[in-house]
């Protein structure tokens, strides 16, 4: 158990400085975002990427992909609910049967 | 014993809830795909933006709700607050994991790119390993005293971290758009389907906190059962 309290400390603090410089770089200033106007009614402020619209891409498919991805996310936390559930039942029928030996025993 | 039943028998207020949730994400696909039109500049794929702020309120929901329970849980330890505390940052995680994977398969449309290393990506990144960070913690010290402080004080970080992705973008730029502040949704329809969106995700988000923290609270009575019954044991045997 030491051992993989140790593990995992170690894992979280060694994680963390390799997200600092691109933090730092993020802090830089940049040239504010101008609010698009353009577009029917959504009016999210577009980058100026460079790489935005050059390449063709498949909305659809990435909507298909975020969803899928979003509830398979929902269903597995379902999942992990379920099984502890089922840990939480077997406990309790652990606890059961040794209440009803001690009430059987006095 | 009638530690058993919460466990057999969901109460009624839990399948309301359950029922309403199921019914409002129901009403939000329907209104998002067939009652919204697509973005004239993004296309089909911008509707992902609604469930994915929807997801960032219930991360932000649980972030902020772990993080005042678990100051009180500092101030005055009690099995209920701890609950709270771990039920709401566990479903945070959850959440932040929906918005750091839909956010990025939305950029590579919008930004031309999946990932790029912005202040809100970045602090939501960081604040996503802080919270596995805290869960893995409560998880491997469940049943030591210093492993709960120590998951409270750092979960007590929870709400400033999300009040920094809050207003990430209003500090330090970024390419993230101002949609909500800046009055970015024009349209009616765009407009329902975002807060029918928000409000399905919350009310999934406020469900699973709700799952969560009744399991934990079942889980907690059941080891102080498991602990009365070895002492009377050591007792009768002595």
């Amino acid at each position: 158990m030491t051992f993989r309290k140790t593990l995992a400390a170690a894992a979280l603090g060694l994680s963390l400085p390799l997200f600092a410089p691109h933090a730092v770089r993020a802090e830089e200033p940049r040239t504010p975002s101008p609010v698009a106007s353009s577009g029917q009614a959504f009016d999210a402020a577009l980058p100026a990427l460079p790489s935005l619209k050059e390449e063709p891409v498949d909305g659809q498919k990435l909507l298909v992909i975020a969803y899928v991805v979003f509830w398979a996310l929902a269903a597995g936390y379902l999942a992990q609910l379920a099984l502890a559930q089922r840990r939480l039942r077997r406990d309790l029928d652990a606890l059961q049967r040794r209440v009803d030996g001690d009430r059987g025993g006095t | 014993m009638s530690a058993k039943q919460p466990t057999d028998k969901p109460p009624l207020g839990m399948l309301v809830l359950t029922g309403l949730t199921f019914c409002t994400i129901a009403a939000s696909a329907w209104h998002v795909f067939l009652n919204t039109p697509s973005d004239a500049t993004l296309g089909i794929v911008q509707k992902i933006f609604y469930w994915h702020v929807g997801a960032a309120f219930g991360m932000l929901l649980g972030m902020v709700t772990a993080s005042l329970a678990s100051l009180l849980d500092l101030v005055s330890p009690n099995d209920r607050v701890d609950a709270i505390a771990r039920a709401t940052m566990e479903v945070g995680v959850v959440f932040a994991l929906m918005v750091l994977t839909s956010g990025p398969i939305w950029a590579r449309k919008s930004w031309g790119t999946y990932w790029t290393w912005e202040p809100r990506l970045t602090l939501t990144l960081l604040v996503l390993l802080l919270a596995l960070a805290i869960t893995a913690i409560r998880g491997l010290a469940a049943d030591s005293e210093s492993g709960r402080k120590i998951a409270a004080a750092l979960g007590v970080l929870g709400a400033p971290a999300a009040y920094l992705i809050h207003v990430a973008v209003k500090l330090w730029g970024g390419t993230h758009p101002t949609v909500i502040d800046g009055g970015g949704i024009r349209s009616t329809e765009m407009r329902v389907s975002f807060w029918l969106s928000v409000a399905a995700m919350l009310l999934l988000c406020v469900t699973f906190i709700v799952a969560r923290y009744r399991q934990i609270r079942i889980a907690q009575d059941t080891r102080e059962l498991r602990l009365t019954l070895s002492a009377r044991a050591l007792e009768d045997n002595a």
